[in-house]
C-alpha cells in the first residue's frame, strides 16, 4: 500500500514540471513597444526585440502590425516571429503624438493588467511616427537599452522628472495631479529628448520645452539636480548647478485656495563668462537666478491653469492640507480657483577650484 | 476530557508564532482594497483599531478558557449539553475547515493569475495534501514547528516592502489625518475582520500549551506584531499608490507593489515573493485545519488517522471545485460573515455566560 502510494506521489512530482516552459534562449523578448494611429479604428504597433549574435553589437528585430486591441498586437505578431514573443522584459513604451492626443489609457491598460510587466517600464511620447523612430539603429547594446539609458540618465542626473509606468498610473488616477511624459524626437541618426508632454487625464494637451524642464522639475520633484545658465543684468552669463533643492508649500490661513510655493536651492557656480567671481557678483547671480526661477515658474503655472492641467501637483497640496477636500468629485474646480505664488531662495555655496 | 500528555505540549513562548502565523497569511497580499474603499487614506487607523479589538478578544478567550476544563469543544459541551453544545461545536469546526480551504483556494488563484495560468490544480493540491498529512501525523508539536518556520523564514520579504516602494512614495498623501468620519473608519475596520482572524484557533490548542498562564503575554505580543506588520504595509501602500483609485483597482495591492522591485539577478521579483509566500500560508492552513481535525476527534472520539485522511480528502475536493472567481468571492464573503458572527459576536456572549456561571458557582 505505502509503496504504491509513494510511487504515485513520485509520478505526480514529475508531472509537476509539465507547465509551459519559457527558456530565455528560445523566446524573443519584446523590449520596446511603439504605438501609432492605424487605419480606421485600428492600432498600429511596432515592437523591437533584440537579436543577440556572436561578437557583434546587438541587432534589433523590428516588426509592425495593425490590430484592434493592444493585446492583439502580440498575438498577430506571433505569426511573423519564428520564436515566441514574450512581454516579460518590456523596458520602454512609446506613443506617437497623434496617439497621445487621442488618449493613451486603452494602450496602457494592457501593460498594467499583465502580471509579467514591471512597474518600471518607461513611457514616452514621440514626435512623428513611433515606427519611424524605432526602426533606426542605435547604440551597441540595442534599441531598448539605448532608449532606456537615454531617458533614465536624464531623469536621475538631469532635469527630466522621474517617470515610469507606476508614476504615470498614479498621477493619472490621483486627485490633484496630471501625468506628464518625456517627449522624444528623431534627429538624424539618434534620438533627442525635446521636452515634456503634458497630459490632461490620458490625453496630451501641451508640451514644455527643454529649457523649461529645470523649473518644471523644481516645482514637481522634491530634490533637483540640474544645470542652468542665467543672464545677469550686466549681460554676463553664469552657469549654476543646483545641488540640492527643497520645495515647501504654504497655504494662506485666511484663504485656503492661496498657495505659496517656497523653493530653496543650493547651487555651485560652474561657469562665469567674465573671469573672477567676487562675492558681490555671487550675490547678483543669486538674485538673478531667483528672479528667473520665479518668472519662469509663474509663466509655466499660468500656462497650466489656462489649459486646466496640473502636472506638478499643486492641487494635491491643497487637497492634503484642507479637511474634506479629498472627497470632492471634481478637483479641477478647486484647481481653477487656486492662486499660486512662487518664492525662490538661491544660495551659491561653491565656485569651483578657482576664484 | 483526557489530559494531554506532557510530551505533546509546546512551551508558552511558541504561542507567539501560533497566533501571528494564523493571522498573517493570504490576506496580506490584498487586504488594502476593501479597507480603502471605506476609510481612504485614513485606512491605517482602521488597522490600528482592529488590532486593539483583537487584543480584547484574546483576553476574553483566555478568560473563557481559564474557567473551562479543556478546549472550546468540552466547554460548549459542558455549558449547553450534548445536542446544542455539539451543534455549536460543529459550527466552529466547519468554520475552521472552510477557513483553511479559503486560504489554499486564494493562494492557488494567485499562483494562476501571477505565475502559471495553466497550473494543474489537482496535482498541486494533491501534493499539498501529502505535505499536510505528513505534518498532522507528527502531531501538534510539528504544526507548531511549521508555525515557527512560517514566521521566521519569510521575514526577509518584509524588507522588500520597505525598501523598494518607498522610493516612489509620497508621504503627503497621508494628510490630512482623520479626514474620514468615525463611521467610515469603523466600516474599514469591519473589512479587516477576514484578514486578522485565525487567533481564535487558540480555543483548540489551548490545552496543548505548557505553563498556560505565561502564554497569554505571548499571544498578545503575537497580535501586536501582526498589527504592526499590517499598519506598515497599509501605510506603505497608501503613500506608494497615492491614488485611492489605484488601490481599489488592484486586486492584490501588496503583490503589485513588488512589480517595482528590480534586482540585477531577477527581473520579476513576484516569482520569488509568491513562492516564498507558500511558507507563510502553510502554517496558516495547518493550524486552522488542525483545529478542525482536533474538534472532530474530540466530539466524535474517532481515531486521529481516520479523521486526518477524511478531512484532507474533503478539502481536496472543495479546493478543486471552487475555482471560479465569483465562487471564490462568495466563499470569502461567507467566511467574513461567519467570522463576524462566531468570532466577533459569539465570543463576547460566551464570555458573559462563563462569567455569570462562575459568579453563580461561587455564590452557591
Amino acid at each position: 500500500m505505502w509503496k504504491i502510494l509513494s510511487f504515485i506521489m513520485l509520478f505526480m512530482l514529475m508531472l509537476y514540471g509539465c507547465l509551459d516552459k519559457e527558456i530565455i534562449d528560445d523566446v524573443n523578448l519584446v523590449m520596446v513597444i511603439g504605438y501609432d494611429v492605424g487605419e480606421g479604428n485600428k492600432i498600429k504597433g511596432t515592437i523591437v526585440a533584440p537579436e543577440y549574435k556572436k561578437e557583434q553589437p546587438v541587432d534589433s528585430k523590428v516588426m509592425t502590425v495593425e490590430s484592434d486591441l493592444s493585446r492583439d498586437l502580440i498575438s498577430d505578431l506571433q505569426k511573423e516571429s519564428p520564436a515566441p514573443l514574450v512581454y516579460g522584459k518590456l523596458q520602454f513604451a512609446l506613443y506617437s503624438e497623434d496617439v497621445a492626443k487621442q488618449g493613451i489609457e486603452k494602450y496602457v491598460d494592457s501593460l498594467e493588467r499583465d502580471a509579467s510587466v514591471g512597474s518600471k517600464v518607461i513611457l514616452a511620447v514621440c514626435k512623428g511616427e513611433a515606427k519611424n523612430l524605432l526602426e533606426g539603429k542605435y547604440g551597441q547594446q540595442g534599441t531598448a537599452t539605448y532608449f532606456r539609458n537615454l531617458v533614465e540618465h536624464n531623469m536621475h542626473r538631469e532635469n527630466l522628472p522621474i517617470i515610469n509606468l507606476h508614476t504615470y498610473l498614479r498621477n493619472f488616477r490621483m486627485k490633484g495631479k496630471d501625468p506628464s511624459l518625456p517627449l522624444l524626437e528623431k534627429k538624424n541618426d539618434h534620438v533627442k529628448i525635446t521636452g515634456l508632454a503634458l497630459f490632461q487625464k490620458d490625453k496630451m494637451v501641451g508640451e514644455i520645452e527643454n529649457d523649461q524642464l529645470f523649473y518644471f522639475k523644481l516645482l514637481s520633484d522634491r530634490y533637483v539636480k540640474g544645470i542652468h545658465t542665467i543672464t545677469m543684468d550686466d549681460g554676463n552669463k553664469a552657469s549654476i548647478e543646483s545641488i540640492r533643492s527643497k520645495r515647501r508649500a504654504n497655504i494662506d490661513e485666511k484663504n485656503p485656495f492661496h498657495l505659496t510655493i517656497e523653493l530653496e536651492i543650493e547651487g555651485y557656480l560652474r561657469e562665469y563668462s567674465e573671469g573672477t567671481v567676487r562675492p558681490e557678483i555671487l550675490k547678483k547671480a543669486e538674485k538673478a537666478f531667483e528672479k528667473e526661477i520665479v518668472k519662469n515658474s509663474m509663466e509655466m503655472i499660468d500656462m497650466f491653469k489656462e489649459k486646466n492641467i496640473d502636472p506638478v501637483g499643486l492641487g494635491e497640496e491643497i487637497l492634503s492640507h484642507s479637511r474634506g477636500l479629498r472627497k470632492v468629485k471634481n478637483w479641477r474646480d478647486i484647481y481653477s480657483k487656486m492662486e499660486v505664488d512662487v518664492h525662490a531662495d538661491v544660495k551659491i555655496t561653491e565656485t569651483g577650484v578657482v576664484q | 476530557m483526557a489530559q494531554i500528555a506532557e510530551r505533546h505540549k509546546v512551551s508558552a513562548p511558541l504561542v507567539f508564532y501560533l497566533v501571528h502565523s494564523t493571522q498573517f497569511g493570504i490576506g496580506v497580499l490584498g487586504f488594502q482594497k476593501n479597507v480603502v474603499k471605506y476609510a481612504g487614506h485614513d485606512s491605517w487607523i482602521s488597522v490600528i483599531l482592529i488590532g486593539l479589538i483583537v487584543h480584547l478578544y484574546i483576553w476574553m478567550i483566555y478568560q473563557i478558557l481559564k474557567r473551562s476544563s479543556g478546549s472550546l469543544m468540552t466547554l460548549q459541551h459542558d455549558l449547553f449539553g450534548k445536542w446544542v453544545g455539539n451543534g455549536l461545536n460543529i459550527v466552529w469546526i466547519i468554520y475552521f475547515f472552510l477557513g483553511s480551504c479559503a486560504i489554499l483556494i486564494g493562494y492557488i488563484e494567485i499562483l494562476k493569475v501571477w505565475m502559471f495560468e495553466d497550473l494543474n490544480i489537482w496535482i498541486y493540491t494533491a501534493i499539498f495534501m501529502g505535505l499536510l498529512y505528513y505534518i498532522f501525523n507528527g502531531g501538534f508539536r510539528v504544526v507548531t514547528g511549521f508555525a515557527f518556520f512560517g514566521v521566521v523564514l519569510p521575514l526577509w520579504i518584509f524588507l522588500t516592502f520597505l525598501i523598494f516602494p518607498t522610493r516612489f512614495a509620497d508621504l503627503q498623501h497621508l494628510l490630512p489625518i482623520m479626514d474620514h468620519s468615525p463611521q467610515e473608519i469603523f466600516m474599514g475596520t469591519m473589512q479587516m475582520v477576514i484578514t486578522v482572524i485565525g487567533f481564535e484557533t487558540l480555543f483548540l490548542y489551548y490545552p496543548f500549551v505548557k505553563n498556560i498562564d505565561k502564554s497569554q503575554k505571548w499571544a498578545h505580543i503575537g497580535n501586536l506584531f501582526t498589527t504592526c506588520s499590517y499598519i506598515i504595509i497599509m501605510i506603505v501602500s497608501i503613500v506608494y499608490y497615492s491614488a485611492e483609485e489605484e488601490i481599489l483597482r488592484n486586486k492584490w495591492a501588496t503583490l503589485a507593489m513588488w512589480k517595482i522591485v528590480e534586482l540585477p539577478f531577477v527581473e520579476r521579483f513576484e516569482y520569488i515573493g509568491i513562492a516564498s509566500w507558500s511558507l507563510v500560508i502553510l502554517p496558516n492552513i495547518c493550524v486552522m485545519l488542525w483545529s478542525a481535525k482536533r474538534g472532530i476527534t474530540e466530539i466524535f472520539g474517532i481515531t486521529e488517522k481516520k479523521v486526518i485522511i477524511s478531512v484532507l480528502v474533503v478539502m481536496f475536493f472543495i479546493v478543486n471545485v471552487i475555482v471560479d472567481k465569483e465562487d471564490i468571492q462568495l466563499l470569502n464573503k461567507i467566511i467574513n460573515m461567519y467570522a463576524l458572527g462566531i468570532v466577533f459576536c459569539y465570543i463576547p456572549v460566551l464570555y458573559l455566560i462563563t462569567f455569570v456561571r462562575d459568579l453563580w458557582k461561587r455564590r452557591t
